[in-house]
């Protein structure tokens, strides 16, 4: 329509603007000009209330040249006559050739701009410049436009950012490598492009066809007035993915952490739905999963042991993170082989216009990064980051003395580089290595290991398919070395490797499908245990539990459907198949017997790659979202899951010496279901964002432990473990304010999950036979997490957590056997420990906000636990002086007071 | 390894050293289920014991012992030796069982009746040697033993510790109708023995190495400054092997209860037994009884052995009160508490000093000399 070109959107800006306001000399005088010289003169009165009239004589345009000189006004004649007055670089009056192209017609089935988001468009178009896409000349009405959006400061691709067009409902983000592919109408339009802490921006474009658009956005610098507006509203109800938590690495630093050190996954439990067995352990469990059941990614590479210091530090530096995502319900169909969550987290690709870095110095660790670009053309970016522990100074003030002797090592580096050798191609490389160290009492050590690397390479084949082809090895191992008594002194091993190879496909037809198809091969081997003499004294006998080995292959395809502006569907479908392989001895058991060593029968010897054992089947992942209104959403989604790897423990955390096992003939791959659904809204304008998710979860297969079990060196766990089936259920409720001097969240959640053995040969019950509590069943959970930024240099944090007690097995009697009192144990899990429940609050101060300076510098204080309360982790039993004692263990018993200084150039 | 592994946790566990008395809601204990504690001893040597009692509430500290129960052992070729009760819940027979029968064990009590299946006896190889080391705070006592024919492999110990204690002062008088006298030659009151059973489930095994031998299993512990060392002390070590069934059971009792505590304690696991109730098939029965021979050794230590042992208690405050004899004995009259501990020669009167410096039975111990010293 007429009224979409440029020249009507300054008319219907400048058009009579004169009406009801003061008259300045200029109004007067295009008064007398527009009678006198018969021509319609067009202009903003504010631009022109201060310009003094000068000259009257000549022509209109030496008069308009003379009195426009030097105010930074200008002006220009259309065809037909007219006349505007304006402010900066000249526009083009005419209209774009070819505009009125091809059918007049199809401009109806465009959504028409009103009148009120033309001067919209007016005022962004006078603070921003259009930017052209594609050229002339295409075929039909639509063009696809692709680009990366960046931090304009750093030149980092920035994840999960949205783009929408003014108007219009419709919508992308942008994915993991901050690129983007959308579909839109030829023509102008203004892109609103935003992303979580930064300055959401108006782009206007002028597409003539399909192009590329790189797109920077500022980051969001707080300015001395108030906080400035961020991150787009909307993105939780908008966005697809339900049961997805997405943290930002500024929401993990405002959460205070022991010892002042910023911790990823001591964040994690801040969210609904996430929770841990106690303080100082390596897994969490999120929606009543076991902690085997999560998989965690750093950069796609899987790190089996995620922590230092037995879980007081997380093994991943926060400096080098850019966000994590942590997947609960609608799991993507490109991620698999655990049931209950994937935890993506993703670092930078470092900053690519000049080097800078950050340090850090607190009471137990250091840490440094650095980060830039490398060669001359800035095409190869890197990042990296290490850590380190000096906490041995610590130990010295230990009350126990057998702790006082021990020394503690840990430290974590990681490496990631990133090339573009083409607009097309782009390669990355990422290394990880962690190591800690325990020497406990001069003669024990315990060591552990993870190494990690990985090679990936993007390939555009369009605008609209790309391929990301990634490989890696991911390892981890353990050794416990003992030498208290050299007859006994012994070395024992575990250790567990996989070589993991992925081809993704996404394939975004137009703005309605989003497809995704890939298929993935994980090659595992590992070492359930070896126990070797440590010296030549030792009379330890060495044992070795035969290596396992088995592939793992999967192929998936998957489409996001934009069915409406208000319904969209999320279909995914994944087969997985999974195959034991030799060298390897298997027993055979009588049948219809408690697996045990007295119920042998044969063993089977297997050569090596004969297929032992197979495993296969399909999930499915299928998610919807129905939008109410603008404000609030609807979303349901159901997935099934299949396990292959397990974690052998019969300890309520996980323990340095627990082990992965795969399957096998006898211990079967765990299946989980999860029906899933939630309501989210955005009431009013307090910007708020509120959400309520409920779930259902079964599990089958999972392992549960025969009394008195022998795990460790144990070649054939078959005989100690029993299979049981689980649920579990819930509601999670988060109240999150996003924005504000005062910020933060709130959570609750709500679950139970219960256990019930399901195995007909098992030998031996547990509670009879019906459900009992796991482990990690607490009821009723709560958090909150809570900043309030003072000024520009003064913030504080206050995090709050309260959960009920885990489930224990309790006494219930005592009676006197070998010389003391002993103590008769309950039904498994019948009671509960004392609630658990814990503050820390930290404040943030920074010593200067020029960005100019070279080296920054913060401190942050605080102190953890405020309370004092000493949550017990254990509550347990000891025989004192012939009398049953009771005590209680906590880790943290008092409050602890911390500094951290941190340095960033 | 077990104790190595759970020392390391340690670290984790205690890094701001708290840990708490914590204290249960008390609950009723299921006063039915029976507590069977004894083992069948063939070839003589100690006499067959076993000891019935009920669950009891947990801060209960009386036992409830089970009177008027019959036990006997039947032997495979049919013979009975029934046991007599000699005091509530303790029934006993000192007849040798010869080694080369099966044996079980049969309970009536409450109107059930307890079994345990027909087990052969374990010939439990001799002790090698019970050796001891002293290092900064403590003695420590460790039990070495092999079996040449790698068959045992389990085993249990027992131990009871004798020692000599002595009073602050040898006294010769004693105080009698209000005279002070010399007491008849051999009763003294000076050095007195005292016994400890062992209060700990005390159980090794060599599965791990090729031989079947134990080597420095830690027995016993004398904490720096007891006084069982003031002067001499022996220690009797009792050695049972056992089956896999059996050292499992006892490994499970002492995880349940002797654990420290730490983050990674496995759960607390159902024991399990080799006592069956044959009328009453969900009746539950805690214990389980071995078959066995019993092989002893002892050892001695001097005090003069040690270094740095303190050889009485510093801290008892002993001071004697010399008085003429007259005023000796008035005194004792009106201080039941004192006794006469020496004479002093020049001048002829008495120190007197309390009771418990002069008696020695008065701090435990009998002052009759055991047939082994």
């Amino acid at each position: 329509m007429v009224r979409r070109t440029l020249g009507i959107c300054l008319l219907s800006g400048l058009s009579a603007t004169t009406l009801g306001q003061d008259r300045s000399p200029f109004d007067s005088l295009v008064n007398v000009w527009e009678k006198r010289h018969q021509v319609s003169i067009r202009y903003d009165p504010r631009q022109t209330r201060g310009l003094a009239i000068t000259e009257q004589a000549g022509s209109l345009d030496d008069i308009l040249k003379n009195t426009l000189e030097g105010s930074g006004l200008s002006y220009l004649r259309d065809r037909i006559g007219r006349i505007f007055i304006f402010r900066g670089a000249p526009i083009d009056p005419q209209l774009p050739k070819g505009f009125f192209a091809d059918n007049p017609t199809s401009p109806a089935s465009t959504p028409a701009i009103s009148e009120r988001q033309e001067n919209e468009a007016f005022i962004a178009a006078h603070a921003n410049p259009i930017q052209t896409i594609g050229n002339r000349g295409g075929q039909g009405t639509n063009a696809t436009i692709t680009g990366y959006v960046r931090d304009a400061g750093s030149g980092e691709p920035l994840a999960s950012a949205s783009i929408t067009i003014e108007g219009n409902s419709g919508g992308v983000s942008t994915d993991a490598f901050g690129f983007f592919t959308m579909t839109v109408p030829k023509g102008r339009h203004a892109l609103k492009v935003s992303s979580v802490g930064m300055k959401e921006a108006d782009i206007q474009v002028n597409v003539l066809g399909n192009g590329r658009i790189d797109i920077s956005i500022q980051e969001a610098v707080r300015s001395l007035k108030a906080a400035v507006v961020v991150a787009r509203k909307g993105s939780n109800v908008r966005g697809m993915q339900m049961g997805v938590e997405k943290l930002s690495i500024r929401a993990i630093r405002q959460i205070p952490a022991v010892m002042g050190e910023t911790d990823i996954l001591r964040s994690l439990l801040t969210l609904p739905g996430v929770t841990s067995v106690g303080e100082g352990t390596v897994g969490y469990n999120v929606r009543g999963g076991a902690a085997d059941q999560n998989l965690l990614l750093l950069n796609d590479m899987t790190v089996f042991n995620p922590t230092h210091l037995f879980g007081f530090f997380s093994a991943v530096d926060p400096e080098v993170v850019r966000g994590l995502e942590l997947y609960k319900s609608a799991i993507p169909e490109k991620y698999g082989g655990r049931l209950s969550s994937i935890m993506d987290v993703t670092t930078r690709d470092g900053n690519n216009k000049k080097i800078t870095g950050t340090a850090g110095i607190g009471p137990l660790t250091g840490k440094f990064t650095a980060e830039g670009p490398l060669g001359k053309n800035k095409k190869t970016t890197f990042i990296t980051g290490g850590r380190t522990t000096y906490s041995n100074w610590f130990l010295k003030y230990l009350s126990d003395a057998s702790l006082r002797k021990s020394r503690v090592n840990f430290g974590d580096i990681i490496l990631h580089l990133g090339h573009e050798i083409s607009p097309r191609d782009r390669l990355y490389a990422s290394a990880y290595i962690s190591h800690d160290d325990f020497r406990l009492n001069a003669d024990s050590t315990y060591t552990y290991q993870n190494l990690n690397t990985r090679l990936k390479w993007r390939h555009d084949f369009t605008d609209k398919l790309y391929l990301v082809l990634s490989s890696g090895i991911d390892q981890y191992h353990y050794s416990v070395k003992g030498r208290n008594n050299p007859r006994d002194a012994f070395d024992l091993r575990f250790g567990i490797r996989q070589l993991n190879t992925k081809a993704d496909f996404r394939y975004a037809p137009d703005n309605r499908h989003d497809l995704s198809f890939g298929l993935q091969h994980i090659s595992y081997q590992i070492q359930p245990g070896r126990l070797l003499p440590r010296n030549t004294q030792s009379l330890v006998t060495p044992r070795t539990v035969e290596d396992e080995q088995a592939g793992e292959s999967s192929a998936y395809v998957g489409d996001q459907y934009r069915a409406s502006n208000k319904l969209s569907l999320q279909a995914g479908f994944r087969y997985t198949h999974y195959r034991l392989n030799g060298p390897g001895k298997y027993y055979r058991y009588a049948p219809g017997q408690p697996r045990s060593d007295r119920s042998v029968v044969d063993s089977v010897t297997y050569p090596a790659n004969q297929r032992i054992q197979t495993y296969q089947g399909p999930e499915i992942r299928i998610s919807s979202r129905y939008l109410i209104d603008t404000r609030t959403s609807l979303k349901l989604s159901f997935n099934t899951l299949r396990q292959y790897i397990h974690m052998v423990t019969n300890t309520t955390a996980i323990s340095p010496t627990d082990i992965w096992k795969l399957s096998d003939p006898y211990i079967r791959p765990q299946i989980g279901r999860q029906l899933s659904l939630g309501i989210y809204t955005q009431p009013g304008d307090k910007e708020l964002e509120l959400s309520l998710e409920a779930y259902y979860k079964t599990t089958r297969n999972y392992l549960d432990y025969k009394s008195g079990a022998k795990l460790i060196l144990n070649e054939a766990i078959e005989r100690d473990v029993l299979n049981t089936k689980g649920k579990a259920y819930g509601i999670e409720a988060l109240i999150k304010k996003p924005q504000g001097k005062l910020n933060g969240w709130l959570s609750y959640t709500w679950l139970r999950t219960l256990l019930q053995v399901d195995d007909p040969i098992a030998g031996e019950v547990i509670n009879g036979g019906n459900y009992y509590p796991a482990n990690f069943d607490k009821p009723h959970i709560a958090s909150l997490v809570a900043n309030y930024r003072f000024n520009q240099r003064v913030s504080i944090s206050l995090t709050s957590t309260y959960s009920t007690g885990r489930p224990v097995t309790y006494p219930l009697g005592v009676f006197t056997m070998g010389g003391s009192s002993r103590v008769y144990y309950s039904e498994r899990n019948a009671f509960r420990i004392p609630d658990f429940f814990r503050t820390d609050a930290s404040m943030l101060i920074e010593n200067s906000h020029n960005l100019r300076k070279k080296v920054h510098t913060s401190w942050t204080f605080g102190i953890y636990n405020i309370t004092g309360r000493n949550n017990p982790y254990s509550v347990y039993f000891v025989v004192n002086d012939r009398q049953i004692r009771g005590y209680q263990l906590s880790v943290f018993a008092s409050s602890i007071p911390f500094a951290t200084l941190n340095l960033k150039f | 390894m077990r104790r190595r592994l759970i020392l390391l946790t340690l670290l984790a566990g205690t890094l701001s050293g708290c840990r708490e008395d914590f204290i249960l809601p008390d609950t009723q204990a299921d006063a039915s289920v029976l507590v069977v504690e004894g083992d069948i001893v063939v070839g003589g040597g100690v006499e067959n014991l076993i000891r019935l009692t009920r669950l009891r509430n947990l801060y209960q500290p009386n036992e409830n012992p089970v009177a008027g129960a019959r036990v006997d052992i039947l032997a495979g070729n049919g013979t009975t030796w029934p046991l007599t009760e000699r005091s509530p819940g303790n029934y006993a027979s000192n007849a040798i069982l010869p080694a080369n029968q099966h044996y079980t064990l049969r309970i009536t009590a409450g109107g059930k009746t307890y079994e345990t299946p027909s087990q052969t006896p374990v010939i439990t190889p001799t002790i090698d040697s019970l050796t001891w080391s002293q290092d900064a705070s403590n003695i420590r006592i460790f039990v070495h033993t092999r079996d040449a024919t790698n068959q045992t492999r389990q085993y249990r110990w027992k131990h009871i510790e004798t020692w000599e204690s002595r009073a602050w002062y040898e006294t010769y008088f004693d105080f009698v109708n209000g005279s002070i006298v010399t007491r008849p030659v051999g009763d003294q009151i000076y050095t007195c023995w005292k016994n400890a059973s062992s209060a700990a489930i005390l159980i090794g095994n060599s599965r791990s190495l090729d031989k079947d031998v134990i080597s420095y299993q830690p027995i016993a512990a004398i904490a720096k400054p007891s006084e069982k060392v003031y002067v001499r002390y022996s220690i009797l070590v009792q050695q049972m092997g056992i089956t896999q069934e059996a050292f499992d059971f006892w490994d499970i009792l002492r995880k349940n209860t002797e654990l420290t505590g730490t983050l990674f304690d496995p759960q607390p696991s159902n024991l399990p037994t080799n006592i069956r109730c044959t009328n009453d098939p969900k009746a539950k029965v805690i214990g389980y009884v071995s078959v066995g021979t019993i092989t002893e050794k002892r050892l001695f230590i001097l005090h003069s052995a040690l270094d740095g042992w303190p050889n009485r208690n510093q801290a008892l405050s002993c001071d004697a009160f010399e008085f003429s004899k007259t005023q000796a004995e008035n005194f004792l009259r009106n201080n039941p508490s004192y006794l006469p501990a020496y004479f002093i020669t020049a001048g002829g009167g008495f120190g007197v000093a309390p009771k418990g410096c002069v008696d020695c039975r008065l701090m435990g111990g009998s002052n009759l000399k055991p047939l082994f010293w």
